[in-house]
C-alpha cells in the first residue's frame, strides 16, 4: 500500500516531495518513486543535442559580429570569409579532430576510465568530454607548424621569411610546393581535418591564427558536416557569403541535411537577395526537397521575402507535384501574398503547372481580393487555361467568390469558346447566380458571346439584358 | 532512490533537486560564471545538468516537439548568457521561462494541441510496485512514463510539479516562470501531488492487471495550456 493517501499528503510533505527530499519513514512509495524517476539525472538520449549546443555556443563566442552590442561590422569581403573560415575551422577540429588525432596519435581511444567510473548513469556522457577537445587544436597547429617549417626547407619553396615568423609561415603555406609535402603521411589527419589537401592552407592558417589566408575561397572544400554544424549558428553577412560560395550540388547537400529547425533559421536569416541567390542555384529536386522540409511558417517567410524574379525562378524550377506541396502547404495570406508578388507571365506559367486538384485547393484557399487580383493579373491564355482546367465545383467556387468588377474583368477577358466552355459546366443552377451578380453593361456583354444552348437555361431576367440585335 | 553520490559527477548528469546538493551546486555557479565568459566546457555542464529538465518539461507541454523547441532554447541562451544576471538557481527559472515562451509561441502557431498520451500499464505498474527490487534502476523508460503521467494532470498542476520537481525551482522562481503568485503555484502543485497519489493507488501492482486503465478517471490532459 502506499504511504501516501492521496488526502494525507501535508503541505509539509508535499513541499519536501517538490524540494526532492525524501519524507521520513515514508519508504519507497509510488509517488516519491514517480518524482525520482521524473527528475532523474539526464539520460543519454536527452543531451543528444549537446555538440550541437556547444557548436553554437563556440560559434557565437568566436564571432564578434553576432554580439549584439558591437556595432562594428567586419566589413572586408576576406575578413568575413576569415571569421567564417575560423568558425568552421574551429568546428571540424571539434567535430573530426578527434578521430583525425586518434588516427595519428592513438591518444584518444574512447571515453576513459576516470570519466566513467562514479557515474550512475548506465550510459557514459556523448563524445567531446571537458578534457579532450581543448588538447585537438594544438595537436593540430604544431601539425601546421612542421608542415610550413618542412615546406621551407625545400629550395623550391622560395620562402624568403623566417619560418619562425606569421610572414615566413604564410609563405610557405602559400608555395606551390606544398602539395608534395601534405601529401605525405604525416599529414593524414591535417588533410582529413580539412576536408582535402588543397584545404590545408587556409586551414592551417585560420589554426595558427594567420592575418591572411594563403588561398581563400577553399572554405566550399571543408566537410558539409562540418557546415551543417555552424549554419545556424551564423549571422546574415557571414552566412551569405558562405552559401553564395558554395557549388551547386554542394548547396544541396548541406541546405538538405539540416533539420527543419536549422532549415528554417537559416534561410530566414539571410536577406532577400542573398536567399534569392540560394534558392536559385538550387537544381530542381534540391529545392524540392528543401521547401518542402520547411515548417509552412517558415516556408510562408522565405517564398514571401523572395523579389519577384526570385520568386519565379523558385516556382517555375519546381516539378509539378513538389510545386503543389509548396504552394498547399502555405497559409491564404501568405499563399495570397506569394501569387501576387508574381509577374503575369510567371504567374501563368505556376498556375497551369499545378496538378487539377492542386489548382483548385490554390484558388479556393484565396480570399476575395487575392483571388480577384491573381486571375485578373493572368493573360487571356492563361486564364482561359487555369478556368479550363478546374473542376465544376472548385469552378462555380471561385467565380462565386470573386468580387463583382474581377468577375466582371475574367468574363469578358475570356475569349468565346473558353467562356462558354468555363460557364456551360458549372453545377445547376450556379450560372445565373453567377451572371446576376454582373453589372448590367457587363452583363450584357457576357451574354453577347453566350451559345444559344446557354442562353437556354437563363431566366427571362437575365436575358432582358441581351443585346438586341 | 538512486542519486549520484560523488560530487564530481553530480553536476555532469544533472541531480534531482541539484539546488540541495552543495558540491554540485557550486560547480554550476562556477559554471555559469565561466560560462558567461565563453568557456565552451562551463556551457557543457550547463547544458547537462539543464537540458534532461528542460526537455522533460517541454514534452509536457508540447509533446513530440520539445527537442526541436529545446533546441531554439539553447540558441536563445547562447545569444543572451552574457546579458544575464543572477546565480544558477536564477538560471534555471529564466532558461524555464525561454522555454515556456517559446512552448506557447509554437502552440499558437500550431493551434493543435499535443495529445494525452496515455500511459502504458505496465510502465506505470513498474513505477508503482512496492517491491525494492523493481524500485532501484530508473532507466529512460521509467522517467518518460513518470513525465507521462506528470502531463495526464490539469494545466496548472501539472507545469507547478514539474517546474518545482524537475526544474528544481522553488516555488517563488516558479511563480515567477509562470507569472502567478507563489501560492498559487503552491497549491497547484499540492493537488498535483494528491491527483497523481490518486492514480497511483489505483495503478494495478502487477502485470497480470495490466489492462485497468490509468488516464481515464478524469480524462485529464495538458490541452488547455496558453
Amino acid at each position: 500500500m502506499s504511504t501516501h493517501d492521496s488526502r494525507r499528503i501535508s503541505r509539509k510533505a508535499a513541499e519536501q516531495l517538490l524540494g526532492g527530499a525524501a519524507v521520513p519513514g515514508a519508504g519507497p512509495d509510488p509517488l516519491s518513486r514517480v518524482l525520482a524517476a521524473a527528475a532523474a539525472p539526464g539520460h543519454e538520449p536527452e543531451l543528444a543535442g549537446e555538440a550541437k549546443a556547444v557548436a553554437a555556443f563556440q560559434a557565437h563566442h568566436l564571432v564578434p559580429v553576432t554580439t549584439p552590442r558591437r556595432g562594428q561590422m567586419i566589413k572586408s569581403p576576406v575578413a568575413k570569409l576569415l571569421t567564417a573560415k575560423a568558425l568552421a575551422a574551429t568546428l571540424a577540429v571539434f567535430v573530426t579532430g578527434g578521430v583525425a588525432l586518434a588516427a595519428s596519435s592513438g591518444a584518444l581511444s574512447g571515453p576513459t576510465s576516470s570519466q566513467r567510473s562514479g557515474t550512475s548513469q548506465p550510459t557514459a556522457p556523448p563524445t567531446g568530454t571537458a578534457t579532450s577537445s581543448p588538447a585537438m587544436p594544438t595537436g593540430l597547429a604544431n601539425l601546421c607548424r612542421s608542415l610550413a617549417s618542412q615546406v621551407a626547407s625545400l629550395p623550391s619553396a622560395q620562402v624568403s621569411a623566417s619560418i619562425g615568423s606569421q610572414a615566413g609561415i604564410e609563405q610557405a603555406l602559400a608555395s606551390p610546393a606544398l602539395g608534395q609535402v601534405v601529401s605525405g603521411s604525416s599529414y593524414a589527419s591535417l588533410v582529413s581535418a580539412a576536408n582535402v589537401s588543397t584545404a590545408v592552407p587556409d586551414y592551417c592558417a585560420l589554426l595558427l591564427g594567420l592575418p591572411q589566408l594563403p588561398q581563400p575561397g577553399d572554405l566550399t572544400q571543408l566537410p558539409a558536416s562540418i557546415l551543417i554544424e555552424i549554419l545556424p549558428a551564423m549571422q546574415a553577412s557571414a552566412l551569405g557569403s558562405i552559401l553564395t560560395s558554395l557549388p551547386a550540388p554542394t548547396l544541396a547537400e548541406v541546405l538538405g541535411e539540416l533539420p527543419p529547425a536549422g532549415l528554417s533559421q537559416v534561410l530566414t536569416t539571410l536577406p532577400a537577395g542573398t536567399l534569392s541567390q540560394v534558392l536559385t542555384t538550387l537544381p530542381a529536386t534540391g529545392l524540392a526537397q528543401i521547401l518542402t522540409t520547411l515548417p509552412a511558417n517558415a516556408l510562408s517567410n522565405v517564398l514571401t521575402t523572395l523579389p519577384a524574379t526570385g520568386l519565379a525562378q523558385v516556382l517555375t524550377t519546381l516539378q509539378a507535384g513538389a510545386l503543389a506541396q509548396v504552394l498547399t502547404a502555405l497559409p491564404a495570406t501568405g499563399l495570397a501574398q506569394v501569387l501576387t508578388t508574381l509577374q503575369a507571365s510567371a504567374l501563368s506559367n505556376v498556375l497551369t503547372t499545378l496538378p487539377v486538384t492542386g489548382l483548385a485547393q490554390v484558388l479556393t484557399t484565396l480570399q476575395a481580393a487575392a483571388l480577384s487580383r491573381v486571375l485578373t493579373t493572368l493573360p487571356d491564355t492563361g486564364l482561359a487555361r487555369v478556368l479550363t482546367r478546374l473542376p465544376a465545383a472548385p469552378r462555380s467556387q471561385v467565380l462565386t467568390t470573386l468580387p463583382a468588377t474581377g468577375l466582371g474583368q475574367v468574363l469578358t477577358t475570356l475569349p468565346a469558346a473558353p467562356l462558354a466552355q468555363v460557364l456551360g459546366t458549372l453545377p445547376a443552377g450556379a450560372l445565373p447566380k453567377i451572371l446576376g451578380e454582373l453589372p448590367a453593361s457587363v452583363l450584357s456583354q457576357v451574354l453577347s458571346e453566350l451559345p444559344a444552348s446557354l442562353l437556354g437555361q437563363l431566366p427571362a431576367s437575365l436575358l432582358s439584358h441581351l443585346p438586341v440585335g | 532512490m538512486d542519486r549520484p553520490g560523488d560530487p564530481t559527477t553530480a553536476a555532469l548528469t544533472g541531480p534531482p533537486g541539484a539546488a540541495s546538493d552543495a558540491p554540485a551546486s557550486a560547480q554550476l555557479e562556477a559554471a555559469l560564471v565561466a560560462a558567461q565568459r565563453g568557456d565552451p566546457d562551463a556551457f557543457r555542464l550547463l547544458y547537462r545538468d539543464t537540458q534532461p529538465r528542460l526537455l522533460r518539461y517541454l514534452h509536457a507541454l508540447t509533446g513530440d516537439d520539445a527537442e526541436d523547441i529545446a533546441s531554439e532554447t539553447w540558441l536563445h541562451i547562447t545569444r543572451d548568457l552574457h546579458a544575464f544576471h543572477g546565480n544558477h538557481d536564477a538560471f534555471r527559472g529564466w532558461a524555464a521561462t525561454i522555454a515556456r515562451h517559446r512552448a506557447l509561441d509554437h502552440l499558437r502557431r500550431h493551434t493543435r494541441r499535443p495529445p494525452a498520451i496515455p500511459v502504458p500499464a505496465e510502465d506505470l505498474a513498474g513505477l508503482a510496485a512496492d517491491d525494492d527490487t523493481a524500485s532501484t534502476a530508473i532507466n529512460a523508460l521509467t522517467t518518460t512514463a513518470a513525465i507521462r503521467l506528470i502531463a495526464t494532470l490539469p494545466p496548472d498542476q501539472a507545469e507547478a510539479v514539474l517546474l518545482r520537481a524537475v526544474l528544481g525551482l522553488d516555488a517563488t522562481r516558479a511563480a515567477a516562470v509562470l507569472g502567478k503568485r507563489p501560492g498559487a503555484v503552491r497549491t497547484a502543485a499540492h493537488r498535483g501531488l494528491r491527483t497523481l497519489a490518486r492514480h497511483l493507488d489505483r495503478t494495478p501492482r502487477r502485470r497480470s492487471d495490466a489492462n485497468a486503465g490509468v488516464t481515464q478517471p478524469e480524462n485529464l490532459a495538458l490541452r488547455d495550456m496558453r
